[in-house]
Formats: C-alpha cells, sequence, structure tokens
C-alpha cells in the first residue's frame, strides 16, 4: 500500500506534481540578520528594521506549518546568532516540519553545539567552505580563524553521523582550489557544490560581482575541471531551478518562497519581490492563490522559459530571474553571469562532442 | 500470541506532506531520506496520530478509496507493519499492544 515507486523517478514525479499544482514543499526562513562573519558578497541588505521577536516567529512559522510546507530552511545571516536559534529550530521540528540548516558553520566548531543540533535531527545541515586554506577563506569570511573553526564544525557532524551538504561559491580568492575543497568534503564524507555564479547583493548593489572569477577561468571549469570534480559527470546544459520539461524556467512562487526577518514573504531568496508580511495575515492561503505578484512571478517564469528556448543557445543557459531583476532591473534580461557560462558550457559540450543533456557523447 | 497495535502512531520525528491527488512524501526519522506514498498511503499516515484506530482508519479508507473492508484491513496492517520496520513508528504503538 506504501512503498510504491520508490527512487529518484517517483519523487520526480511528485516534485513534478507540486510544481505543476504550486504546491509549495519548502521554505526559507531568514530569521536574523545578525552574522559573526563579514562576507565581502553576502546578497543580505538590513533595512534597519527591528527584526521579529521570538514569539512572533512562532505565530509564522505555524502559518507556515498549517500551509502544509514540508521542508522548513532556518537561515540568515547566520541562524545560530539569533538567541532563541534552539528555541526556533525545536518549535520547526515540533510542528512536524523537517529542518535544514543553512550555516557558515563556525559557531558549530563546539561539540556542546553540535551536540544540541543532534538533538534537533535535522534533515541536514548545509555549510558554506570558501576555499581550502585559511587565506582564501578568510579573504572573504574577514574572520581570522574561521575557517579552521568552520573546518572544525564540519569535522564533528561528519564524527555525530549529521548529513551535511558544503558549498562552495567559485571566487577569485578559491578558483585554483576547488579539488582541495574537494578533498575535504571527501574527507569527511561529504558533497560539495561548487556554484559558479556570484550574485548582486538584494538592494542591487553589484559589488560582490568583483569578486568573480576570470572568464579564462570558466572555459577551464566547464571544459575541463567540472568533470574532474564530479567524479566523470558531464557539465549540466542547464541547471534550472525547475524540472526539465516543466513550463516555468524556477520554482520561484511554485513550490517554495522565502520569508526575511522582518516576516516579509517573497517568491524565492533571489527574487526579492514582496509579496506580502505574514505578520499582517491570518493564513498563507489568503495570499498564495490571489496575490499579484505571485501570479506576475508565476508568468515570468514561463516567459523567461519561452525566451530562452527561443535562443538559439538557450539550451545552455542557466538562468535565474531573481539575479537578473536584482543585477538589470528586468527579470527576463539576460545578464552577464549567464552569458558567460553559457558560452563556456557550449563550448565544452561542442569540445566534448556532448550529443544531449542525458550526457550521451558521440566520441 | 501475536502482537497487535490498535492505536498506531507514526514516529514524531516524521514529517510528512500530502500532494495533490497524487500521493505525498514522508521524511523518514533520523534519516536524510524521503519517502514517496500513494493517495491511500498518505491518508493513512496522517490518521497514525495515536488516536485513531485501526477500525477507525479503514472506515476511512473504505470511505474514501473503492475498496472492501477485508482487504482495506490487510493492505493496513501490512503497511503498519512496513512502516514498523523501517522505524517510522512511534514507540507508542508497541507500549498498546495486546496479547490475542
Amino acid at each position: 500500500m506504501g512503498d510504491q515507486g520508490q527512487g529518484k523517478t517517483a519523487y520526480r514525479s511528485m516534485v513534478e506534481t507540486a510544481f505543476a499544482q504550486s504546491v509549495p514543499l519548502s521554505a526559507q526562513f531568514e530569521i536574523t540578520y545578525r552574522c559573526n562573519h563579514l562576507c565581502t558578497f553576502c546578497y543580505n541588505s538590513p533595512t534597519g528594521q527591528r527584526e521579529l521577536r521570538t514569539p512572533q516567529i512562532f505565530d509564522i512559522l505555524k502559518k507556515v506549518s498549517d500551509f502544509g510546507v514540508l521542508y522548513l530552511t532556518l537561515t540568515g545571516g547566520e541562524p545560530l546568532c539569533h538567541r532563541d536559534f534552539y528555541k526556533i529550530a525545536g518549535e520547526v521540528r515540533r510542528l512536524g516540519m523537517a529542518l535544514r540548516i543553512y550555516s557558515n558553520g563556525y559557531l558549530m566548531s563546539d561539540p556542546k553545539v553540535v551536540e544540541k543540533i543532534m538533538a534537533l535531527k535535522p534533515l541536514e545541515v548545509e555549510i558554506s567552505l570558501h576555499g581550502a586554506r585559511p587565506e582564501s577563506h578568510e579573504a572573504l569570511t574577514k574572520i581570522k580563524g574561521s575557517f579552521d573553526k568552520t573546518v572544525q564544525a564540519i569535522e564533528l557532524l561528519s564524527r555525530a553521523g549529521q548529513k551535511v551538504n558544503l558549498k562552495c561559491p567559485i571566487t577569485r580568492h578559491n578558483q585554483d582550489e576547488l579539488f582541495e575543497v574537494r578533498k575535504i568534503a571527501d574527507k569527511y564524507g561529504y558533497y560539495v557544490t561548487f556554484d559558479p555564479v556570484i550574485t548582486p547583493k538584494d538592494d542591487g548593489d553589484t559589488g560582490p560581482l568583483s569578486l568573480r572569477p576570470d572568464d579564462a577561468f570558466f572555459t577551464r571549469y566547464w571544459e575541463e575541471d567540472y568533470i574532474k570534480l564530479h567524479d566523470g559527470r558531464l557539465p549540466p546544459r542547464a541547471n534550472h531551478c525547475a524540472p526539465e520539461g516543466t513550463e516555468a524556467v524556477c520554482g520561484a512562487a511554485r513550490t517554495g518562497f522565502t520569508l526575511d526577518p522582518y516576516g516579509n514573504m517573497f517568491p524565492c531568496v533571489a527574487f526579492r519581490r514582496k509579496i506580502g508580511n505574514l505578520l499582517e495575515i491570518d493564513k498563507i492561503e489568503d495570499i498564495w492563490g490571489d496575490s499579484p505578484v505571485l501570479a506576475q512571478v508565476r508568468g515570468l517564469g514561463v516567459d523567461a522559459r519561452d525566451k530562452l528556448n527561443k535562443r538559439e543557445d538557450g539550451k545552455y543557459f542557466t538562468f535565474c530571474m531573481g539575479v537578473a531583476e536584482t543585477q538589470l532591473g528586468d527579470p527576463l534580461a539576460i545578464y552577464p553571469q549567464a552569458e558567460t557560462n553559457a558560452r563556456a558550457v557550449r563550448q565544452a559540450y561542442e569540445l566534448l562532442k556532448i550529443e544531449d543533456e542525458s550526457g550521451k557523447k558521440s566520441a | 500470541m501475536s502482537p497487535r497495535i490498535d492505536y498506531p502512531q507514526r514516529h514524531p520525528d516524521s514529517s510528512f506532506r500530502p500532494i495533490g491527488d497524487e500521493g505525498g512524501l514522508v521524511v523518514l526519522p533520523g534519516k536524510a531520506e524521503v519517502k514517496v506514498l500513494n493517495p491511500a498511503a498518505i491518508t493513512i499516515f496522517g490518521l497514525l496520530d495515536g488516536a485513531h484506530s485501526l477500525d477507525q482508519i479503514v472506515d476511512k479508507v473504505t470511505g474514501d478509496f473503492d475498496v472492501s473492508r477485508e482487504t482495506a484491513m490487510a493492505d493496513l496492517r501490512s503497511f503498519i507493519g512496513e512502516l514498523a520496520s523501517q522505524g517510522m513508528l512511534a514507540g507508542g504503538g508497541a507500549e498498546r499492544q495486546e496479547q490475542t
């Protein structure tokens, strides 16, 4: 009766259904913008408003849970910098949602903290690793000693048996040590996701873009490094946040949403068009179906997919409407990072004679 | 003598979500795994709250799905056994075991 069609196919089918029906499976909650790092490329843009008090966060979590969200990610800022982090995370679990934590790992270098994290039984913890050595990691975090603490956290979580995903945004500081980052991940049995796209801040400040790797790196990355870093797996032709073959380019306003520390709701972490404030509504259903912003974003997702489909090189694009809007003021505009990546991916496909996205090679 | 669970209860650490008419997803307690359930199974999983008896669950299933009471009860027992073997039931069910 229950265990039907297990495996990736059954799960993918369910996710596609959720996508088609705009059923929100996941939500990200930025519970604070406070942070113990000073990352130069951080996209957060605090407004100076007073952040939510803990009872207000509980109230919002109840609304999110009642709406049926399955995966709730606590993020920030650094979520562990919230003085009531454990109470909030405990409430997420008490409400029956699966907990994910996005952290810089700094505070998890303390065994007592890891013990408390483990007691929450998170589905996964995601930690940012900005390099394979202190100089590169700390060139971004601006906190001396942060590399050692983050690696210590990874080790403690590994020993405790916690599932951890490492993520490494690729910058000019770490572009030449990705294999060493992979070695750190391997040492602890974890997977590391390399992100080749640096985004502007939420307020449109493009300062972080100065950290992006040089163009020669992208050619090398897609033609050689990607395959070696991913155990022979060929580069994806496009890597959108939506299942291939679906009508929209991403799941914004469909399978998830993001909340900021003031209670504002957005279609996704990158697409910061305000839908409403959850302190001002009784239940999320009141805005999820009828919001003009959501309707517009869902339509834009389809438009973006159409636009890429019409381009001769569109199939090589990984495109984020949020980045386009933040950077260029137009969610359908092609931003330079997407173009650079698409060009390099296309070159790689031609060089490697890859026939289709399944990875089949002609030579 | 065989153990019987009259008021089964899903594991308190499990998270689940029905999705449309297709079924639903369950996140397994303590494991980074997601299980896909069909519509009847996700309905049942939602009723495994320690307050519904097997008979009450079967009433619901036979009301919602085209299945006989006998088949529904047999499938339900099988499903619960499966959940128990995968650590997806709370101790509460076992604590209410009865001898027959």
